[in-house]
């Protein structure tokens, strides 16, 4: 099962335009993932995406609901499990943060994979506090 | 790993015995052996290596950009132009988009990416030149690509389907409770977690635990028919050029070869392959070019207990007899990890010259090797 989660603060601008998530499973690696939107108590769900099979950047890009200025603490939770194609062994999930086409920050899980899968958790804590210009 | 053989008879046959060396190095992992089994005439994973008669135990496959670099700076060793020995094989496009380039991407344009570039530099033993090799490799059909591999890509979206079902089982239960899905936790808060993690995982074993075995077994299915038998096509050509120092000084063409290799699955265990080379190049003295051809068609079968193979040949080289010759081979595990080679054979040179071959082979093959 998956181990410890990977975690990461990702600031963006509350006055600027919606949040989106990318989910990736990289290099070029079947697979599936959940993704849910918790508000900061992390315990409320915001929004439940499902269970989701990785395909193209397109299809997995999920926008969030409300504007900017309401996700400021709130949680995006990525739980994958991803096929192990590569002949190197090589993959991990890379779950990216944007907003107005700018990517604000990524996740991903490098840790080797032990098995036909690997299984992984993202956690990203949006923070409305502002970004570097 | 090697295993230790015991040879009792073996009349010189040396292209055709050497196939069954191979064959029989991996005994014990009948899926990873259909590579091996298509021998000297299947399109060579680097081929610029093969060219320079380098080994493919050196060489280096960077995945990104930067092990690339890095191969390419630790192959110079020092300031010269061409570097004393260095083997790379890579796809450009996957080292280029690798980190960021999703399963869909890939499926759009799978030759793209299976399109890989060698590159090799060795100096001659016998003229003491500095030589440098580049080939393109592309499969233009490969069932044993997992990436685009149907029955594989069906049997993994059903195993990390349920995976995540599993997954997911804990945080919605935590909702559930209104606790949360992340911590820190009290230690009150970290009790109840705890206990409500084991009661989701013991729900979702009783409710997938069935699914999840199935799932597993059809996907060791898959990825064991992707590699022991899949249809292939694949084509590669290459050039070689040397130099009398390592600065490029008397630069000279050598040659250049191109490879073809065509493979049908044939029922569950079979393939038939047909595999042709042909090269254009200068012969062991390094003075004249010639020009050379093969080609084969081998068909086999195999399972985790035996292995047989049929096999015809022809070889050609400018200036020398035409050379044909049939096999029919097999290995057999007889008793656990111990196997026997079989191997038999005919070879004609012109239309004089012809003798029967045969020779039997003992192999250890210590588990896992």
């Amino acid at each position: 099962m998956a181990g410890t989660p990977v975690t990461q603060t990702i600031p963006f601008d509350p006055a600027g335009g919606s949040l989106s998530v990318v989910m990736l499973a990289v290099p070029a690696s079947p697979g599936h993932y959940s993704l849910m939107l918790l508000e900061r108590d992390r315990s409320t769900l915001v929004k439940d995406w499902g269970n989701l099979a990785f395909s193209t950047p397109a299809e997995n890009t999920h926008e969030l609901p409300g504007g900017a200025s309401v996700q400021d603490g709130r949680l995006l939770l990525a739980q994958t499990s991803i096929g192990v194609v590569d002949p190197s062994g090589a993959c991990a999930p890379v779950m990216t943060v944007m907003q107005d086409g700018r990517t604000l920050g990524s996740l991903t899980d490098s840790a080797a994979a032990s098995g036909d899968t690997k299984e992984s958790q993202l956690v990203a804590t949006l923070s409305g506090q502002g970004i570097a210009q | 790993m090697r295993s230790p053989t015991f040879r009792i008879a073996s009349p010189p046959l040396a292209g055709f015995l050497g196939l069954l060396s191979v064959a029989a190095a991996a005994a014990q992992t009948p899926a990873s052996t259909a590579k091996a089994l298509q021998g000297d005439f299947a399109v060579p994973d680097a081929p610029a290596i093969l060219m320079l008669n380098g080994s493919e135990s050196t060489l280096l496959r960077p995945s990104s950009a930067q092990q690339l670099t890095s191969s390419l700076a630790s192959g110079s060793g020092d300031f010269t132009f061409i570097p004393k020995a260095l083997g790379v094989e890579f796809s450009p496009a996957m080292v280029a988009r690798g980190d960021h380039l999703s399963i869909g991407e890939y499926q759009a344009n799978p030759m793209l990416y299976r399109t890989r570039v060698s590159f090799a530099t060795g100096r001659d033993s016998t003229t003491r030149r500095s030589q440098v090799a580049l080939a393109f490799r592309m499969s233009l059909d490969d069932q044993s690509d997992l990436r685009t591999n149907t029955d594989f890509l069906a049997a993994i979206d059903q195993l990390t389907s349920i995976k995540v079902d599993s997954l997911r089982a804990l945080p919605l239960a935590l909702i559930a409770n209104h606790l949360p899905v992340v911590g820190p936790y009290t230690p009150a808060q970290q009790k109840q977690v705890d206990a409500i993690a084991k009661a989701a995982a013991d729900s979702i074993h009783g409710a997938v635990a069935t699914r999840e075995a199935q799932a597993i077994a059809a996907l060791k299915r898959a990825r064991e028919s992707a590699r022991w038998n899949a249809n292939v096509t694949d084509v590669a050509i290459g050039v070689r050029g040397s130099s009398t120092d390592s600065s490029g000084t008397q630069s000279r063409f050598d040659g250049v070869a191109a490879w073809l290799t065509k493979g049908w699955s044939v029922g569950a265990v079979s393939q038939l392959l047909v595999g042709l080379r042909g090269a254009y190049d200068r012969d062991s003295t390094g003075k004249d070019l010639r020009r050379a051809g093969d080609a084969v068609v081998r068909m086999y079968s195999g399972s985790n207990t035996y292995k047989v193979s049929l096999e015809g040949q022809a070889v050609s080289r400018a200036s020398a007899r035409p050379k044909w010759g049939f096999k029919l081979g097999g290995e057999f595990e007889v008793t656990k990890s111990v196997w026997v080679e079989l191997a038999s054979g005919w070879m004609a040179t012109g239309a004089s010259h012809s003798n029967f071959t045969h020779s039997v082979k003992f192999q250890l093959a210590p588990p896992n090797s």
